[in-house]
């Protein structure tokens, strides 16, 4: 059989990919020196930032129109994440209830009478000592900021296609929490127990197994991006949420099955982390979940629907065609 | 019960001799054209296969049938950066044949559609509909590859050129 020519030995390189290939290196280089001088970059603008300069890398020598793509998509994103900022502002003039018992409630009936957040701080907290698993706990806390980030920068950069349908799903998923937040202002477990008193005492200590790890500059942003914060947006849990957002989009693209198993075990390390430091209810969480799978399933539908729609207007012309 | 595994997708690039091969009613590889885009039309909506065109190729093509015949192909963009890089393809071949190639490489297409064999000497997937050839008979390899072909080049054999190669459809009922 003729020997076949691959289609690099016959059609030239693009330059502009090494380019690409070496600024990524940069980039990635500056943000570890970043984190481990400064800690990581959490605040919106300063993500936005980084973000910004992973994209442009990424374009780097590619045509004008992608170029255009890009600056709709930035708008798009940054109207996105305007609407979940000013979500805080919406839910304090909203002037909705808060809800202070009622997710207490739900979650002593889901775990027999029991304060879920209350039980596991009494028997796995210790003021005086960072167990290992406070650090497990709080460095799966932190990666949410980190990895939903790091999903959008490299889908964006690697698959436009791609990037829309994570982002379709994302934004659904941000829309609806937003109209939650106003809608169901949520009190808090350690607010709960410092403020209303309607459970056992809470320690609030996020933080504390990260800072134990030397990150502390990290740690004073996070205090300092605290401060403007919506304290009632515990329903549902974003925490949650995207620690199964990002491993269920991915999902489909990994094959082992004790590995899929594994990265499912990710989302349920984050409930548990958000339960034991007082962050989170449980329902939160499992509203959270509730809400990415809704989300997966509506744009999965919408989808395939759009492939039948395509596939049969093309249908209807070979039908047309053969009658012809 | 186990699902199957999924299978990969695979993109294909449907290339100006196919796409006209599919539309104009006159040409002799229509019927053929036609049934292979029935196939892949199929693999489309089974999420299997997307389909690519040109935008060089798709804006010759009259709105009517962009958007119903050619519903389920994807536009891929052409910029001045990728004729400038059709015109240093190592291969004496059409400007549009040259594009495709470049854009099969940097889109990252692995098939190709075609209504020609242009595309068999290289190491794509080719799903053509141009003519059979019988055993023995001489590939119908565009002359201009002999010039490109380095020390240990051999024009391809019956069993490399796509139609040996390539999954032909299935005969279709004219009934349908």
């Amino acid at each position: 059989m003729a020997r076949r020519w691959p289609l690099d030995a016959v059609v030239p390189d693009d330059p502009w990919y090494y380019v690409r290939l070496g600024g990524f290196a940069l980039f990635a280089i500056g943000y570890v020196l970043w984190f481990v001088k400064k800690g990581l970059i959490i605040d919106r603008i300063s993500v936005g930032i980084s973000v910004g300069i992973f994209i442009v890398i990424g374009h780097l020598g590619r045509p004008l129109l992608r170029w255009g793509w890009l600056v709709f998509d930035l708008l798009c994103y940054c109207v996105m994440w305007f609407c979940y900022e000013e979500s805080r502002g919406w839910a304090d003039r909203a002037g909705f209830e808060w809800q202070v018992e009622a997710p207490r409630n739900i979650d002593r009936f889901l775990f027999f009478g029991t304060d879920p957040n209350v039980w596991i701080q009494r028997h796995f907290y210790n003021s005086n000592v960072i167990h290992w698993y406070d650090k497990v706990a709080s460095v799966t806390y932190f990666t949410h900021f980190i990895f939903p980030v790091i999903a959008i920068a490299v889908l964006w950069v690697s698959s436009h296609r791609e990037w829309a349908r994570f982002m379709r799903r994302f934004a659904s998923l941000l829309l609806v929490s937003c109209a939650m937040f106003v809608v169901f202002p949520t009190v808090p477990p350690w607010m709960a127990a410092s403020r209303y008193h309607i459970i056992g005492h809470l320690a609030r200590h996020t933080s504390r197994g990260f800072s134990d790890l030397g990150l502390h500059g990290f740690v004073n942003t996070w205090q300092h991006a605290l401060d403007w914060g919506n304290a009632v947006a515990a329903m549902p849990s974003l925490h949650s949420a995207f620690s199964l957002f990002v491993p269920a989009f991915f999902l489909p693209r990994i094959k082992p099955i004790w590995l899929k198993a594994l990265v499912l075990c990710f989302p349920l390390m984050m409930l548990t982390s958000l339960v034991y430091f007082g962050e989170h209810w449980v329902i939160d969480g499992l509203v959270g979940w509730l809400l990415v799978g809704l989300s997966f399933w509506f744009w999965g539908w919408f989808e395939r629907r759009q492939l039948r729609v395509r596939a049969d207007r093309a249908r209807v012309f070979l039908t047309a065609s053969v009658s012809a | 019960m186990t699902r199957p595994p999924r299978p990969k997708v695979r993109k294909v690039l449907l290339d100006d001799s196919f796409v006209n091969a599919l539309l104009a009613t006159d040409v002799t590889e229509h019927a053929d054209a036609r049934a292979l885009y029935g196939q892949l039309v199929d693999n489309y909506e089974r999420g299997v296969d997307r389909l690519f065109a040109l935008s060089t190729v798709l804006g010759d093509v009259p709105s009517e049938f962009r958007r119903n015949a050619l519903a389920p192909v994807e536009t891929v963009h052409v910029a001045a950066q990728h004729r400038s890089a059709a015109r240093e393809v190592a291969a004496p071949i059409s400007p549009e044949a040259a594009l495709s190639l470049v854009m099969l490489r940097r889109e990252r297409i692995t098939a190709v559609a075609t209504a020609t064999h242009v595309f068999d000497p290289l190491e794509v997937e080719v799903l053509s509909v141009a003519p059979r050839v019988d055993d023995g008979a001489a590939a119908p390899v565009p002359d201009g590859y002999v010039a490109f072909e380095p020390a240990d080049f051999r024009p391809p054999d019956s069993e490399a050129i796509s139609s040996g190669t390539a999954p032909m459809p299935a005969p279709r009922s004219t009934d349908e």
